[in-house]
């Protein structure tokens, strides 16, 4: 008998005939491969981040285009007819069409970063129909990332904490300076995920900024673009040759700026919106930080 | 002055067995692991048998996180399963379904080879992707092969799936010598740690069992063993009459060296010392060929291990041979006799066992070497099976052939491995007496 793996049998179902429940159920079944801490896993629900090593499944960054890939597996769509965004573009949209396969285009999943996640990705590309109740108890993504960054600081704080206990001399001074940065840092964290009004202005503090570089670029790519017209009627094939790599060069990089400004419109939208579970969620980890801090001062004493 | 280097752990992962305990067990019984594969048969190979380690997906999940299952070819499991072991019986603390958790081991490194690593995958996984490449969209040809392909088919992928599970702060990474891999891996840790680069270190082979490892060799016709399909145990016949080829087979070998002083520290168990190792080249001059080894490049091999060593070779107790069952068998006899310089009366024990797993490739050396340094420790020689009639050629040391198992409190055990490009390495092993 040869080495053999035994291969799960993936039949797909109509988003359409699935209750997000369901959905999520299959998600986190389908993304159970990429888990590498298996105690973690076992307790995942619809907010646990995919990438979150405290809180979440262990799961590498290398394997978030595989989890797009397995939610594509699994589900079926009618928006399976594909038109082209512009005339003779390789770009295109899916529209109401024939069931068939779960298509997610490039950059769709950028905010889909826990099961729940996943089905509002589904819901608001219009896979499947809407289901307020459930979208009620899925945490935003603004407030995965924040509060995952909380669930890093702490870490790191805990951390630190251990090794100082190890330490002595010139090594235990050092640790200690960098300890008290990180506490400064964490009290930082906690006070403003506490103040929903600071948070939301500096979430849009950083979107704003982002919206200036896409601008920037898209202001630069229009210099382009009329130094472009200028040069084709002249017939300088070395200057057209040299703006056209100029031309897409910043169109590469105002996708990625796109993206980023996607990414960070949405935290901003977001932000502002804090229901009872994002909430709970917050308290939850400022309580946390709020205890290791007082460990890492005892530290420092 | 030279450290002195002990064994402290083993891990096998065997056709015949799976864990060193089992493995042991299997050797002492002269029991084969080799059988009929249906595969083999329906793809038409000329060979159609081989050594598969009896394990299965429950029994791995047992050991590996899911996860990780799935991110390993073949080879990684193997290694990740014999490393783990050897971990445990050397004394360290491991959870393996866990092992994130466990800090990093700043003091051990590891040098796990494969001879051609993770075909497995690329037929599977691969292969089939880039087939539909031509239909797919711009941009993704590639995308359903998922991100893991890289890491499962890097020439390091068995060395770092160990060092991320055992957390090796020391150098990890993988030689590669054909059937020379394993021996040569044990050497090659062994100069790290007389070099003082590290205190322990992983070493050994491992290579998976899948039939596009295996066609290369059924190929070249004459190289794999065609004649005993129907008699699948009776295949490998290392120095026997009817050797007509290798008999393919996969696994892992691992065994933990350390020095003396940092063994002694940690209070583990002492299995034997690694006294001497050497690894050359024939060249491929003078006889030697891609395929077969320049006699005189073996002989010095062993002759280096010998003298650097400062044995006499009449206390070497046993000659654990790569001796894998084809027409080079009497010529390695004859460079064994020519590199020991003993009358066949005094000639040692000398045994293959291969006669029992097949040539696991790249985990062979490795996994016989696991055997070597067993024997040594619980006092006992396995049998070197399908041998009762011998090669004519080598009729004269016969009597030096153990076709049973026998209780033998061994002092010395000389080990050594050659590999296509006409490579060569010898370990020379001796017991451990407490001091």
């Amino acid at each position: 008998m040869a080495f053999k793996r035994k291969e799960a049998t993936i039949e797909a179902t109509d988003l359409n005939a699935i209750t997000p429940e369901d959905a999520e159920k299959r998600i986190i079944a389908g993304v159970r491969k990429y888990a590498t801490n298996e105690a973690n896993w076992s307790q995942a629900d619809a907010n646990t981040p995919f990438l979150g090593h405290i809180i979440g499944m262990g799961i590498e960054s290398s394997n978030l285009a595989d989890i797009t890939m397995s939610i594509e597996r699994q589900f079926l769509t009618k928006k399976t007819k594909r038109v082209p965004l512009s005339e003779g573009s390789s770009e295109f949209k899916l529209e109401d069409g024939e069931l068939g396969k779960l298509r997610i285009l490039e950059g769709q999943d950028a905010t889909a970063a826990t099961p729940g996640l996943s089905i509002k990705m589904l819901v608001d590309l219009g896979h499947m129909p809407k289901n307020e109740a459930y979208l009620s108890k899925v945490v935003s993504f603004a407030y995965v990332t924040s509060v995952g960054e909380g669930y890093r600081t702490n870490d790191a704080l805990k951390k630190l904490v251990a090794r100082i206990e190890k330490l002595a001399g010139p090594e235990k001074d050092e640790a200690k300076a960098n300890l008290k940065a990180l506490c400064d840092q964490a009290k930082a964290y906690e006070a403003l995920i506490g103040d929903a009004a600071a948070f939301t202005a500096s979430r849009q503090k950083i979107s704003q900024n982002d919206k200036a570089a896409y601008d920037s670029l898209r202001q630069e790519l229009s210099v382009i673009e009329d130094k472009i017209k200028g040069v084709s009627a002249t017939n300088d094939a070395e200057r057209l040759a040299s703006l056209r790599a100029e031309e897409a060069e910043v169109r590469t990089r105002l996708r990625m700026s796109a993206q980023k400004l996607a990414v960070s419109s949405a935290v901003a939208r977001e932000a502002a919106e804090r229901t009872p579970v994002i909430q709970a969620k917050i308290e939850e980890i400022r309580a946390i930080v709020r205890q290791s801090l007082q460990e890492a001062e005892r530290a420092l004493a | 002055m030279r450290k002195r280097v002990v064994v402290t752990g083993l891990g096998a992962v065997a056709p015949n067995g799976v864990g060193v305990p089992a493995f042991r067990e299997a050797l002492k019984a002269g029991r084969s692991g080799i059988s009929r594969h249906e595969e083999l048969k329906e793809l038409n190979f000329a060979c159609q048998i081989g050594g598969i380690p009896p394990t299965d997906e429950d029994a791995i999940l047992k050991v590996l996180p899911e996860a990780d299952y799935h991110k390993m070819s073949e080879a990684m499991i193997y290694a990740v399963l014999a490393a783990v072991e050897c971990a445990k019986n050397s004394g360290a603390s491991l959870d393996s379904k866990n092992y994130q958790n466990s800090p990093v081991d700043w003091n051990s490194g590891a040098i796990m080879g494969c001879g051609i690593g993770g075909m497995d995958t690329i037929f599977q996984e691969l292969a089939p992707v880039m087939a539909e490449a031509k239909a797919q969209e711009p941009g993704r040809g590639t995308i359903p092969m998922g991100a893991d392909i890289v890491p499962k088919v890097m020439n390091s992928s068995v060395s770092v799936a160990v060092g991320r599970f055992l957390g090796l702060g020391g150098q990890t990474s993988s030689n590669s010598s054909a059937c020379n891999t394993g021996t040569e891996a044990i050497f090659e840790a062994w100069k790290h740690i007389q070099m003082g680069f590290a205190e322990s270190m992983y070493a050994g082979g491992a290579e998976g069992t899948h039939f596009g490892i295996w066609a290369g060799f059924d190929a070249m016709r004459d190289v794999l063993c065609s004649r005993f399909n129907e008699a699948p145990e009776k295949g490998s016949q290392p120095m026997g009459a009817g050797a007509c080829g290798f008999v393919p087979a996969g696994g892992a070998g691992v065994l933990r060296l350390e020095t003396l002083e940092s063994a002694q520290k940690r209070g583990a168990e002492i299995i034997c010392e690694l006294i001497s190792a050497f690894c050359n080249s024939g060249g491929q001059r003078d006889g030697g060929t891609m395929t077969f080894p320049n006699p005189d490049g073996v002989t010095r091999c062993i002759r280096r291990v010998i003298e650097d060593s400062g044995v006499s070779p009449d206390r070497i107790s046993l000659i654990n041979g790569h001796l894998t069952s084809t027409g080079a068998d009497p010529r390695e006899i004859a460079s064994w006799m020519k590199a020991l310089e003993l009358p066949p009366e005094k000639f040692p024990l000398i045994q293959s066992t291969k006669s029992m797993i097949g040539h696991c490739l790249g985990a062979a050396g490795a996994l016989e070497c696991v055997a070597a340094a067993d024997q040594l420790a619980n006092g006992y020689v396995h049998p070197s099976i399908n041998s009762d009639e011998i090669h004519p050629q080598i009729a004269k040391i016969g009597n030096s052939i153990p076709r049973q198992a026998r209780q033998a409190r061994l002092e010395y055990v000389i080990k050594a491995s050659f590999g296509f490009g006409d490579v060569n390495g010898c370990l020379l092993f001796k017991r451990w007496d407490g001091k």
